[in-house]
């Protein structure tokens, strides 16, 4: 569910710079949750995906707009709670705010995200924001909801009080933004508010408060308290210390079901395609190197991989329902009684959770953690959460070897697929644990999370933030995966083993090929797994990407087949041992197999990041290596224990 | 197609692939020693494939 933040996060990351260098530059700041990046979407007309939960913002965004003949450059910078950084991503919103971040000019004007319905503690950090002295616009989002609540908000009081423009908007209807886009042309011809309370001190921090509290009392006009809305009501079970962990499992085990029930047209839909193009390629040329390329390479790598897109499209479709409804903060604040005893706290849930789209925004939603032992350990078992990646692979073994029968009301491919992603969870846990009693000990935080309201997420940005995922996926098909299937074919198929008179089997050619020397080699190693040198290429090959597992399991049986029409599962199904003659898969080596898959950390991108984010330089590469190595070596272990356990149980099944 | 221009063509394409993908793992590595080097760079950092 990632991601949490996710990996749209990220996506977000790489918004054009599209203005010129001119421009008026405007910084958009405030607390976390404050709407920041809905108003930045609603100022620049862009579609950047938004989640109600802190730390979604981890890096700056920037965007651009004309208003009259004022260009501007607008800036996005992650929520902060004062001018006093407490974790990574408030030291980044402050440099970029005060021009101290590296390659990036100090902001002209400062916008100001302030939540209506949380005035008190919002005006904390917008009149420390004041105080700076610089051109500065509040704008006083979700009005709408303010007055939902019975909040009237005495505006021009407000701005007699602070000094500064205020401007009343409703960014998720776009209204007022055309008059915020008016005031922030004009925020640099006003004189700069003075400064009622200097910044620094504890004493200063009292004094603000109270001046806070005397803004409050005559700008804001309350009904008296509604006895319990429905919110609340939800809360009382979703925030349950048994109920709300019970739901949260039932979520998860909805998305699995959903994932394999749902997708299944759509997956039978792209693999009757795939089929289709390889009788057209088959019929369209003769016999000979081109067409086993595009067929036995192209196709049946690319295509194996392809066959997973709807369920990750329903994966993500999930993850940005549940961000943006307002689920994830909850689940979080649920996990953090859970997470407390083992050391982190529920802030650490929501990188843990980006893990199950992609470790990269997982790993760097952590600079939310404010403490540095508990988020190193934090990003040490990121790469535990059972990544997107991992789901083609999960979902190949799952279809060949798990029966599709129902336990209860739910399949038993789905449970299956839940075990994989709680035997994950469940080991970052224990691993995250350890850490924290060992390599890095400290105390652990208290957890402050805003629970925002339960809102209707827009349909059309989950659908745009899951055809984001869709399109990244496709891209790695088309380029990464595409790229390595041919590699894989050229090498399953050269050099040609000596005909000598007497045909050459399929069998025999891969056998002689390259990579089925390669294969052998490395056979001893994977042995003791219970694999054969097929899955022992196909798991080196995936050291690449995850995904490539099954590519090259496609090319392979592609290849050692006469009859190029079978499906992967069938042939995987079907595969003899050459010297026993028993079946070579299992359903034990199948679960070793994904049991390996969960803990092993195969991922280059990930590595770069731990490296980063780490300290980068030695330091950095130092716990990247660690980390590295201790997944490789769960991995291996895990898939042995799992492998000889079920030989002695009797679970080897092969006949 | 005879069957020596279909082995000419898969070479080409082969050959193509190769080059395609090692000129993915320099940019990787290149990546991964700028963030080795303690670069605090936007982004996921260039070169990145998690997309």
């Amino acid at each position: 569910m990632t991601a949490t933040t996710s990996a749209a996060t990220h996506l977000r990351l790489d918004v054009a710079r599209v203005a010129a260098p001119q421009a008026l530059r405007v910084a958009l700041v405030g607390n976390p949750n404050a709407g920041k990046s809905t108003l930045f979407n609603a100022l620049t007309g862009m579609q950047a995906h938004v989640a109600n939960f802190p730390g979604v913002t981890v890096e700056h965004a920037e965007g651009a707009y004309v208003h009259g003949e004022t260009a501007v450059t607008l800036i996005d910078l992650p929520g902060t709670y004062s001018t006093a950084p407490q974790s990574p991503d408030e030291e980044i919103a402050l440099d970029v705010l005060t021009g101290r971040h590296r390659g990036v000019r100090a902001a002209d004007v400062i916008v100001v995200v302030v939540d209506a319905t949380n005035l008190e503690r919002n005006l904390f950090f917008a009149t420390q924001v004041v105080d700076l002295g610089r051109p500065t616009v509040i704008a006083l989002n979700r009005m709408d909801r303010a007055a939902a609540e019975g909040t009237r908000i005495d505006v021009p009081e407000l701005i007699h009080e602070l000094g500064v423009v205020v401007v009343p908007v409703t960014a998720t209807k776009g209204q007022g933004v055309d008059r915020l886009r008016h005031a922030i042309a004009r925020a640099t011809a006003l004189p700069p508010a003075p400064s009622r309370i200097g910044l620094g001190d504890e004493t200063n921090v009292e004094r603000r408060y109270a001046w806070i509290s005397g803004i409050v009392e005559r700008c804001v006009a309350r009904q008296p308290a509604k006895p319990r809305t429905a919110s609340d009501r939800v809360d009382a079970w979703l925030l349950h210390r048994v109920w709300g962990l019970a739901a949260f499992l039932l979520v998860l085990l909805l998305v699995f079901q959903a994932m394999f029930t749902g997708a299944r047209p759509l997956t039978d839909g792209i693999e009757s395609l795939v089929g289709l193009a390889s009788t057209l390629v088959t019929t369209a040329l003769p016999p000979g190197d081109l067409r086993s390329l595009l067929v036995d390479g192209v196709l049946a790598g690319v295509g194996s991989v392809l066959v997973f897109l709807p369920q990750i499209a329903i994966l993500f479709l999930f993850i940005g329902l549940l961000e943006d409804s307002g689920y994830m903060a909850r689940a979080a604040f649920v996990m953090d009684r859970y997470l407390r005893p083992l050391g982190l706290q529920g802030r650490s849930f929501i990188p843990l959770v980006s893990g199950y789209a992609c470790a990269v925004p997982g790993i760097m939603a952590t600079r939310t953690i404010q403490q540095r032992e508990e988020r190193l350990a934090t990003i040490m078992v990121v790469p535990l959460m059972s990544c997107s990646a991992r789901l083609p692979v999960y979902a190949l073994l799952i279809a060949a070897f798990v029966p599709a029968v129902t336990v209860g009301f739910v399949g038993l491919q789905s449970l299956t697929m839940l075990g994989m992603y709680l035997l994950g969870t469940g080991a970052a846990l224990a691993v995250a644990a350890l850490f924290r009693r060992t390599l890095l000990r400290s105390d652990t935080r208290a957890l402050i999370i805003e629970l925002p309201p339960y809102s209707v997420p827009s349909a059309r940005v989950l659908v745009t933030s899951a055809s984001q995922r869709v399109r990244i996926f496709l891209r790695r098909a088309g380029t990464v995966i595409f790229s390595i299937s041919i590699l894989l074919w050229a090498l399953a198929h050269y050099p040609r083993p000596r005909a000598e008179g007497m045909p050459v089997t399929a069998e025999q050619q891969l056998s002689q090929s390259a990579l089925g020397r390669i294969g052998h080699a490395i056979e001893p190693a994977v042995r003791p797994l219970g694999y054969d040198w097929k899955i022992g290429v196909s798991l080196v090959a995936s050291f690449a990407a995850r995904e490539v597992f099954v590519s090259t399991m496609g090319t392979i049986y592609s290849a050692s087949s006469d009859d190029g029409t079978t499906a992967l599962v069938q042939r995987l199904r079907a595969e003899r041992d050459p010297h026993t003659n028993r079946l070579a898969y299992t359903p034990l080596i199948a679960i070793g197999l994904m049991v390996f898959y969960v803990f092993a950390l195969m991922c280059t991108s990930t590595v770069a990041i731990t490296v980063r984010e780490t300290g980068g330089g030695w330091r950095g590469a130092r716990w990247a290596a660690l980390q590295f190595g201790y997944l490789l070596a769960l991995a291996y272990g895990a898939a042995f224990v799992v492998y000889r356990a079920g030989l002695a149980l009797g679970f080897g099944g092969g006949a | 197609m005879t069957a020596e221009l279909q082995g000419v063509v898969a070479l080409t394409v082969v050959a193509a692939a190769a080059l395609y993908v090692a000129r993915r793992a320099w940019s990787s590595w290149r990546a991964a020693r700028i963030a080795a080097s303690g670069a605090r760079t936007a982004g996921c950092g260039s070169g990145c494939d998690c997309r």
